[in-house]
């Protein structure tokens, strides 16, 4: 659908390019035409019904339409009415909310507004046409229009309004045409489709409006200021210094980074250069520049510390060329694993795009090499404890790409960059009498601060760090918002937080609220939205936006919880942007305050007595002819056709009872992004199982996914179809065949012909034309079916083809005692000889492909070669059997479909057995052969030619 | 009972595990994490690779894969630190292979059909020489699956063979164990196997199977592959006709009972050597191999690391003979993997290469196949590292020394035991508990070992050991708190 829309879009363009504005009308009609697809060949769907009597269709849709898949229907696909319609606020609403039209709507109105909208427009969803001066159009309903400017929801692209100015406004006018496309009935695939829609319009109107979720988007949580300023003081670490006194409740240490790493990792020209000025080389960093007001000390003291931790950790900072290719891939994912959702985007060449609110990274190149980057991108948290910058679960090539990426500019020439030993040992003494180490833990031994500062609860709020002038402290280089908040912390400091109060701090601290939205506090910014993608356009909103944190706790078991936050499982392979990890240690307070803040009222619970029967009522709600759940809902790694939505068979492991029950009852409530329709609405079921209750259907359909990854399939999931295809190579596949016992061996040969060889028995069972084989029944499930020739076999007799003329085994489903496979040689095209033995008889059996110059067509040749030490007489060959064989000149016709054709000089006979048709055989004695089988002496071996030819007729 | 109420009885225990959870979690798959980290070993998009056996080529750089579909791969890359491996398919068209070794320029294959050597003879880096070695067992029911050895020291390749559908035996030598010879000759070793899923040599070059829970088997366990022995199933009693050189069928043990009341009056009747108490040590245990990389690995060198096809962990197991008997112990060691593991592989840098598939039977972990590889991370864990049985009790060895204080109390020292129901039916309840008393606890004075002097030791019974208290020297809590050991014999301090 996009793809048209966008080609519909440029089209328009061209048009009015070419034409001028009085073509914009004509122009518009044909985004329309465009927009709902099919060229109307032969009469449309729409003509077809406009043509119907409305009250026959209604009376119809009333008696058959189905409302579950009209539902489903309205949700999905190329018509996907819910985009327009789908009554969450009003404001993002492009066609009425039709759970509140007035009663009094007909059945009549209902069936003419779908098959021909502009007939009769509803006030308030009157489009409008904007014709811009650059010639660009835009068509649907005004937002919000001022003095300045313009802001419309373009059909086009619903997803985003456009704002234009006045100034720039060619041409403003009403259309007359409605912003629903004419015509969308022929998106439907027949009549049915269009009576199960129709039912759910009806149904939706008669039904009245449901329960949402916010009845206004605009509606924001801020965190209070004290809030902030607690995040500030924690991601500043202020009690390494200030104390951990008793008071500051709701502090803990913050794990600084590991300067070990830094010393061996880092350029130390950057180190030097960051310990300097640190508020220049790297805006936003929490480091302090440090007590010495005198930029000439605060360098000496840089470098004798950048000296120190270098000497300590041994430095292994060298230049690196930059890899142009891992570079062009390392952008794509900088922008959408989740990078950006705290960085700015980046241009081509690595250059910085501001955007406000967003983590500084300063410029890396003179930071870091390749090595290290990637070393700390791999691991971000081993580096730096505190969790802030999280591991973005990158592969170790994914790391390689983003970090050439990232340091696209780095300088070819490094300083070199010689340690002084004398300088190191000062700079051990500095990094002390500078309280580096009541951060930087694990780089002196433990020792008491150089100098003490007052406790947190003694400080005042407008002297020393928090005045706004320099003096004897270090430069925290705070903002005046930042002032403000960490003074209102203060303020509070021992005031313990509320549960509720300790998670809105973590999900600011480490910004979970970037991505995630709780409570209206944060989400994703309509700034950084366009970085949030998915791999499935169907699923709307909710296939990029990462899931809202908006009772979570009451949503996830605790466990499923724990392994999203620690172990970084997902379920939502569309969402290109990764959940990251953050260290156990930061982030598992989490889970448990969660689940005390996230609270459901009270659930109805179904009551049930034969879990068997519950278990299959809810089996076949998730099928076709139920709910169809299947028709978007992945199961058992089994994508459904339109979308990739959750798989089912995991569901039980994730939620927690009640909210399923809840959730299902009101999808929008809890997710507003969702495409999922209730099956509920208003709490009212719209299938009559389970005697139409809610509760029991969604029980039945509890009780179903409980058997997780063993729950059996619903109707309506496919099996992808497996082949086995054939090009320039024979495949093979030893397994059962139909007919065979487990010793088959199938063979498809290039050209379309195929046989399968019974491996026990040493026989060829059967011949076919066309594809070669299925092997879904033996490479699916347990494995306890057949591989299916994708043909019509033609099957012959059981027992072996070649055995004693006089006393053959008398044959059965076993193996023939005195007959031993001895396996196969492929030759160039993966051909096989079959090696077998018949008491001292040694066969080679050869089948190759092979064209008919007369008519083009493909059959098989088949060379056997016998042989015997000692010689063996009175043997039977068996070539092929049938009802009925009849000789042709050369030709043998075995049954009506098969010619069989000796070209060796033996004369084979046709022999009638009472039971079992007829067959072809030769009869004959082989002479004694020294078994140098290969060298093929005619005098030592017997060779056979056979042709197999299948009747032109067929 | 009748034959129509045994076969609802039977039908009703099949169905019930099916729809069991699959248990819980031992919960420490991120402590486990920082000692062994698994490695993931990408697999390309394109190919369905169900491992069912793994082999390291000579080189000492490539990793051979043999698979459910009946593919082997050739693998460049899944030993590199970070591997972005490269496959070329090597044979194909195979029927579940399940056994793979690599000797002398040729692949040694179980496959359900056969033992078959495979040759690439032109060195073209594909097959083209597939040897029937011996397809001598009968093969009418796809449940009839085949567990090949790598060659032991003779070059011969043990076969466990799996009942038909897992409960009769229809065709010739379902349920039994048979030995393939570097010539192709065929020679019975014994009978009375159920279900295998893994066969290889214990950590003293004694073959041994890993078999699992159902009919005559109270749990998964690991049993020794006795020559002449009979593993507990009698169904397959009706081949011994075929296998003279192995005398008469052992007499038909009596149901319900018990196994060490069974072994006395059924000479042949082998018992478990270790029992893996079900679902708290897998469910359906699966490949084994020893860990011989010289402590690359680890401080569990020597020990069988065996994996679990339905909840994708792999544990330890040591085993001693005992009075003439195979028995030893299990502990849990790593969970957290993606799928059913079917087979483990040491590689030449000292890791395990795990995979599997969940295809067809209720598995845990999010991937409907996978490879992964456990990279020990040189940090050694507090663990159970080995119990052995002594006269009077037992000695347990631990991989750090303990704290001494602590491990002196025999209080610390929790212990039970149980036994199985010994029957026809599906597997057993834990009966016949017990709990002895530790009396005594002297620690060694490296600090390594507990020798645990014990009261109300029971013959017969698995002995759970559950140290929730136990700290090492520098304070350590055990990284897993409990570990099972099967006494089949207490040692005659005479022998």
């Amino acid at each position: 659908m996009s793809s048209r829309l966008t080609q519909a879009a440029s089209l328009t363009r061209v048009i009015i390019k070419h034409g001028g504005k009085r073509l914009l009308l004509a122009s518009l009609a044909s985004v329309c035409l465009l927009l709902c697809g099919r060229p109307s060949v032969a009469q449309s769907l729409t003509d077809k019904l406009s043509a119907e009597d409305p009250a026959n269709l209604a009376a119809e849709a009333r008696a058959s339409g189905n409302i579950v898949r009209g539902a489903i229907l309205f949700h999905q696909g190329n018509i996907n009415c819910a985009k327009c319609h789908r009554p969450t606020a009003a404001s993002e609403r492009l066609g009425p909310d039709l759970s509140r039209i007035e009663p009094t709507a007909t059945d009549a109105y209902l069936i003419e507004s779908i098959l021909q909208p502009s007939k009769s427009i509803k006030a308030g969803f009157e489009s409008s046409m904007l014709l811009t001066k650059e010639g660009q159009v835009y068509s649907g309903i005004i937002l919000r229009e001022d003095a300045e400017q313009i802001t419309i929801r373009d059909v086009k692209n619903l997803d985003q309004p456009f704002t234009v100015q006045r100034a720039n406004v060619d041409e403003l006018k009403p259309a007359t045409v409605s912003s629903m496309p004419a015509n969308l009935a022929d998106e439907l695939k027949d009549r049915q489709q269009f009576l199960d829609l129709l039912r759910y319009v009806m149904d939706l109107k008669e039904r009245g409006p449901e329960e949402t979720a916010q009845p206004t988007a605009s509606v924001v949580r801020e965190l209070a200021p004290e809030l902030h300023g607690l995040v500030e003081i924690q991601r500043r670490n202020c009690i390494a210094c200030h104390g951990a006194d008793d008071s500051a409740v709701n502090l803990t240490p913050k794990k600084a980074p590991d300067l070990n790493w830094s010393g061996r990792n880092l350029n130390p020209e950057w180190m030097e250069r960051f310990i300097r000025d640190p508020h220049l080389v790297k805006p936003g960093t929490t480091m302090p520049t440090m007590v010495s007001a005198n930029h000439e000390d605060r360098s000496q003291i840089a470098t004798a510390i950048t000296h120190f931790l270098v000497g300590k950790s041994g430095n292994q900072f060298t230049a690196q060329a930059i890899d142009a290719n891992a570079a062009a891939s390392g952008k794509e994912l900088f922008h959408t694993v989740g990078c950006v959702a705290c960085h700015v985007p980046r241009n081509q060449d690595g250059s910085e795009r501001p955007l406000a609110d967003s983590q500084a990274l300063g410029d890396l190149s003179t930071k870091y090499n390749v090595t290290a980057l990637v070393e700390f991108l791999e691991d971000p948290v081993r580096v730096r404890a505190s969790g802030h910058m999280p591991n973005m679960r990158l592969t170790h090539r994914e790391a390689i790409d983003i970090a050439n990426f990232l340091l696209q500019s780095t300088p070819t020439v490094v300083a070199t960059w010689e340690l002084d030993p004398d300088l190191a040992e000062a700079g051990r003494s500095l990094f002390v009498q500078n309280n580096c180490h009541q951060c930087h833990k694990d780089v002196v031994e433990a020792i008491e601060p150089a100098r003490k500062y007052i406790t947190l609860d003694q400080a005042n709020p407008t002297h020393g760090c928090l005045s706004q002038t320099a003096g004897d402290w270090p430069d925290f280089s705070l903002s005046d918002l930042e002032r403000t908040n960490i003074r209102a912390a203060l303020a509070s400091l021992s005031t313990e937080l509320t549960p509720a109060q300790r998670i809105d701090v973590s999900l600011q601290s480490f910004n979970c609220l970037a991505c995630h939205e709780r409570d209206q506090l944060g989400g994703v910014s309509s700034l950084r939205n366009p970085h949030f993608q998915t791999t499935n356009l169907n699923l709307g909103e909710q296939g990029r936006i990462p899931p809202r944190l908006t009772g979570v706790g009451a949503k996830l078991k605790p466990q499923w919880l724990r392994e999203v936050l620690v172990t970084g499982r997902t379920i939502r392979p569309y969402m290109k942007t990764r959940m990251p990890q953050y260290g156990v240690e930061n982030i598992e307070h989490l889970i448990d305050l969660f689940q005390t803040v996230d609270q459901l009222p009270e659930t109805k619970f179904a009551e049930f007595h034969e879990p068997e029967v519950v278990r299959k009522k809810g089996l076949e709600l998730a099928g076709t002819n139920g709910l169809n759940c299947v028709s978007c809902h992945t199961y058992q790694y089994k994508l459904s056709d339109t979308m990739p939505a959750v798989d089912l068979t995991e569901m039980a492991d994730r939620l927690e009872k009640d909210w399923f029950y809840q959730y299902m009852l009101a999808p929008q409530k809890f997710s507003p992004n969702t495409v999922m329709p209730s099956f509920w609405p208003r709490g009212v079921a719209v299938r009559k199982d389970l005697e139409g209750s809610a509760e029991e259907q969604i029980e039945a359909l509890w009780q179903y996914l409980l058997d997780g990854r063993q729950a059996p399939m619903p109707q309506g999931v496919v099996r992808e179809p497996l082949r086995i295809v054939v090009a320039e190579e024979a495949q093979m596949l030893r397994r059962s065949y139909p007919g065979i016992g487990k010793r088959g061996i199938g063979v498809g040969y290039p050209g379309g012909v195929n046989l399968a060889f019974d491996a026990e028995q040493l026989r060829l069972h059967a011949l076919w034309t066309g594809g070669f084989a299925d092997p879904g029944g033996v490479w699916t499930g347990q494995g306890a079916g057949n591989v299916h020739p994708l043909g019509r076999p033609i099957e012959f007799s059981k027992g072996p083809d070649l055995d004693d003329q006089q006393r053959p085994w008398i044959v059965d489903e076993g193996r023939p005692p005195q007959h031993q496979f001895q396996g196969y040689l492929l030759d160039d095209a993966q051909r096989p000889t079959f090696r077998y033995v018949f008491d001292s008889v040694e066969v080679q059996d050869y089948f190759q492909e092979a064209i008919d110059e007369s008519n083009q067509q493909t059959h098989l040749r088949r060379t056997l070669i016998l042989h015997s030490p000692n010689g063996r007489k009175q043997l039977r060959f068996r070539i092929a059997s049938a009802d009925r064989i009849v000789k042709h000149d050369q030709d043998y016709a075995v049954g009506d479909r098969l010619k069989v054709r000796l070209l060796t000089e033996q004369q084979p006979v046709i022999v009638t057995s009472e039971s079992n048709g007829q067959s072809l055989e030769l009869h004959f004695d082989l002479p004694a052969g020294d078994g140098a089988a290969h060298g093929l002496a005619e005098k030592q071996a017997t060779k056979l030619v056979i042709e197999y030819r299948w009747e032109a007729k067929q | 009972m009748t034959t129509y109420l045994k076969l609802i009885y039977w039908t009703m225990l099949w169905l019930t595990p099916q729809q069991e959870p699959l248990g819980e979690y031992w919960g420490t798959a991120e402590a486990e994490a920082k000692y062994y980290k698994l490695v993931d070993i990408p697999l390309p998009k394109e190919l369905s690779i169900e491992a069912g056996s793994f082999e390291v080529m000579p080189d000492q750089k490539q990793l051979a894969i043999a698979t459910r579909r009946g593919d082997i791969f050739l693998v460049d890359g899944a030993f590199d630190a970070h591997p972005e491996p490269t496959f070329k398919t090597y044979a194909s068209g195979l029927d579940e292979v399940f056994g793979m070794a690599y000797r002398d320029g040729s692949f040694y294959l179980t496959q359900q059909t056969e033992v078959t050597r495979v040759t690439d003879t032109n060195h073209d880096g594909r097959a083209d020489r597939f040897d029937t070695l011996s397809d001598r067992w009968g093969f009418r029911n796809y449940h009839e699956f085949s567990f090949g050895s790598k060659p032991d020291l003779e070059g011969n390749i043990w076969v466990a063979l799996c009942l038909s559908e897992s409960y009769n035996s229809k065709v010739p030598f379902r349920g039994w164990c048979l030995k393939i010879t570097p010539d192709g000759r065929t020679i019975p070793v014994c009978s009375g196997i159920r279900s295998p899923c893994g066969i290889g040599p214990n950590e003293h070059g004694v073959m041994f199977y890993a078999e699992s829970q159902g009919p005559w088997n109270g749990s998964c366990s690991l049993k020794v592959l006795e020559p002449g022995g009979f593993m507990g199933h009698p169904i397959s009693y009706n081949w011994y006709e075929l296998a003279p050189e192995m005398g008469p069928a052992p007499s038909e043990p009596n149901t319900p009972s018990r196994l060490e009341i069974e072994r006395k009056r059924v000479k042949e009747l082998v018992p478990y050597a270790v029992v893996f108490p079900y679902i708290r040590m897998g469910r359906s245990i699966s490949g084994f191999m020893v860990d011989q990389t010289g402590g690359k690995f680890g401080p569990f060198e020597n020990q069988i690391f065996i994996g679990d096809f339905s909840l994708g962990v792999v544990m330890r197991a040591t085993t001693e003979k005992v009075n003439g008997v195979w028995q030893g112990a299990c502990y849990p060691f790593r969970e957290g993997f993606d799928t059913g593991l079917l087979a483990v592989q040491f590689t030449p840098n000292g890791s395990l290469i795990a995979g599997g598939t969940n295809r067809g039977w209720p598995v845990r972990g999010p991937k409907a196949y996978a490879v992964q590889r456990l990279d020990w991370t040189g940090l050694v864990p507090f663990e159970i590292k080995e119990i052995q049985a002594r006269p009077t009790g037992f000695e347990l060895t631990f991989t750090k020394p303990v704290d001494r204080a602590v491990a002196s109390h025999p209080e610390v020292y929790q212990l039970k035991t149980f036994t199985h129901i010994y029957h026809e039916g599906y597997g057993s309840p834990e009966v016949d508990q017990t709990v002895p008393i530790a009396t005594k606890a002297i620690v060694s004075n490296d600090g390594l070992k507990v020798e645990l002097q014990v009261s109300g030791l029971m013959q017969g019974h698995v002995h759970d050991f559950y140290l929730p208290e136990m700290q090492s020297a520098e304070g350590e809590k055990l990284l897993h708190t409990s570990a099972y050991y099967t006494l089949n014999e207490i040692p005659d301090p005479s022998r």
